[in-house]
C-alpha cells in the first residue's frame, strides 16, 4: 500500500486529479441558486474539513498503536498526522471564514462553528506545545499518545454534535448535501465535482503523509548510523 | 494492555466527552433573545426569523427597519441604518447586530448577518 502511495505513477495520477478537480470546481460545476459564484468554495472548504477530522483519526490509531507497540514510528506517524491535521483544520477555518463574510455577512462573529473549530485548533496546537515541552523521548511519546486519543473525543462532539444542536442556532448549515429525509440534494454536476474534491483531498493528504513519514525514516537512519559510529 | 485499564480508560473518555458537551454547549453560541440583550445591555447578537411583509426601507433616510421574532417569541422592530443585505429577501433566519434602544424601544442594528437556505442546484 505504502508503496502505492509512493510510487510515481500515482503522484501523476493525484496530480492530473486535482488539476481536473479545480478546473471543474470552476467550469464544470454550474453556480448554486442563492449562494452565486461563491458557492465553488464548498469544493475545497468541505474536503479541508473532513481531512482535518480524517487526519486527527489517524492521528488517534497511530496513538493507540503506540501505547500497546512502543515503536517510534507510530509515534512520528501521530504527530505527522496531527501536523497535516492542523494544517487542513486551518484552511477549513480560512475558508469557512471567507465563506461566511459573502454568504452571512461577517468574517467572524464567534457562530457555534467558528467557535468550535477554533477551540479544535486550540485543543490541536496545544498537543503540539506537549510535544515541545518534553526533553525525554519515551515520556513524550506516552504522553503525547495519550493526549491525543483524549484530543480525538472533541472532535466528533465539536465537529458533527455540538453546531447542530438547535439551542445554539448556527448560521452554519446543517449539511449541504444529504438531506434531513435522507435524500441526496446536489445538482449532479456539483455532486460529482465534489465527490471528486473528497477523494482528491484523501489522495493529497495520503501522499504528503507518506512523504513526511519517509523523509522521518531516511532521517532517523542516519541518525542511528551517527550514533553507532560515535559509540565505534 | 489489562482488561480493567481499558475499561477505565473506556471510562475517563466518555466522561471527558460528556464534560465537553455540557461546558461547551453555553458558551458555543453568541446569540441571544431579546430578553436576554436587554439585561445584558451593551451590544449582543440577536436572532431569529423576520416577517418580511414589515421590510421597509426608507432610502431617503438610509433606514431599513424590519420586524424580527426571537426564539422565545418576542418580536421586536430592528433599525439598520443602511441598505439591507443584498440576500436578505431569500433569508431562512437573521441576526441583527446591536444594541436595544430604550427609548424609542426599537433594536439598533450595526450589521446584519444572513442565513440562506444552502441550495445547491444550478441557478
Amino acid at each position: 500500500m505504502q508503496r502505492l502511495i509512493a510510487s510515481a505513477g500515482a503522484k501523476l495520477l493525484l496530480g492530473a486529479w486535482m488539476v481536473i478537480v479545480i478546473v471543474g470546481a470552476f467550469f464544470y460545476a454550474p453556480a448554486a441558486v442563492t449562494l452565486g459564484e461563491m458557492s465553488r468554495i464548498i469544493y475545497f472548504h468541505i474536503p479541508s474539513a473532513w481531512i482535518a477530522v480524517l487526519a486527527f483519526l489517524m492521528c488517534t490509531v497511530y496513538s493507540v498503536g503506540y501505547l500497546r507497540k512502543r515503536r517510534v514510528d507510530l509515534d512520528a506517524g501521530a504527530s505527522f498526522a496531527a501536523e497535516l491535521g492542523l494544517l487542513f483544520c486551518l484552511i477549513a477555518t480560512v475558508s469557512g471564514s471567507i465563506f461566511a463574510k459573502s454568504a452571512w455577512g461577517s468574517y467572524w462573529n464567534w457562530d457555534p462553528r467558528e467557535t468550535s473549530i477554533f477551540v479544535l485548533l486550540l485543543i490541536y496546537g496545544a498537543y503540539f506545545a506537549l510535544r515541545s515541552s518534553i526533553d525525554d523521548p519515551s515520556r513524550r511519546s506516552s504522553l503525547s499518545a495519550v493526549y491525543g486519543i483524549l484530543a480525538f473525543v472533541t472532535v466528533p462532539l465539536l465537529v458533527f454534535v455540538v453546531p447542530r444542536i438547535p439551542a445554539v442556532q448556527s448560521l452554519h448549515p446543517d449539511g449541504p448535501i444529504i438531506q434531513a429525509g435522507g435524500g441526496l440534494d446536489m445538482d449532479s454536476k456539483m455532486f460529482t465535482v465534489f465527490m471528486a474534491s473528497l477523494a482528491g483531498f484523501t489522495g493529497v493528504y495520503a501522499w504528503a503523509f507518506n512523504l513526511r513519514m519517509r523523509a522521518w525514516r531516511v532521517l532517523n537512519r542516519a541518525q542511528e548510523a551517527e550514533a553507532v559510529d560515535r559509540e565505534d | 494492555m489489562n482488561k480493567k485499564r481499558l475499561i477505565l480508560g473506556v471510562i475517563i473518555i466518555a466522561a471527558f466527552g460528556v464534560f465537553g458537551l455540557t461546558a461547551f454547549q453555553h458558551a458555543l453560541t453568541p446569540y441571544v433573545t431579546f430578553v436576554e440583550a436587554a439585561a445584558k445591555g451593551g451590544t449582543a447578537q440577536v436572532s431569529g426569523t423576520v416577517d418580511k411583509a414589515t421590510a421597509r426601507h426608507d432610502a431617503a433616510r438610509g433606514v431599513f427597519t424590519f420586524e424580527l421574532t426571537d426564539r422565545s417569541g418576542t418580536t421586536m422592530v430592528v433599525e439598520y441604518s443602511g441598505a439591507p443585505p443584498a440576500n436578505f429577501d431569500d433569508a431562512e433566519s437573521v441576526v441583527a447586530v446591536g444594541s436595544i434602544d430604550g427609548s424609542s424601544n426599537v433594536f439598533r442594528a450595526k450589521k446584519l448577518l444572513v442565513k440562506c437556505p444552502s441550495k445547491y442546484q444550478a441557478g
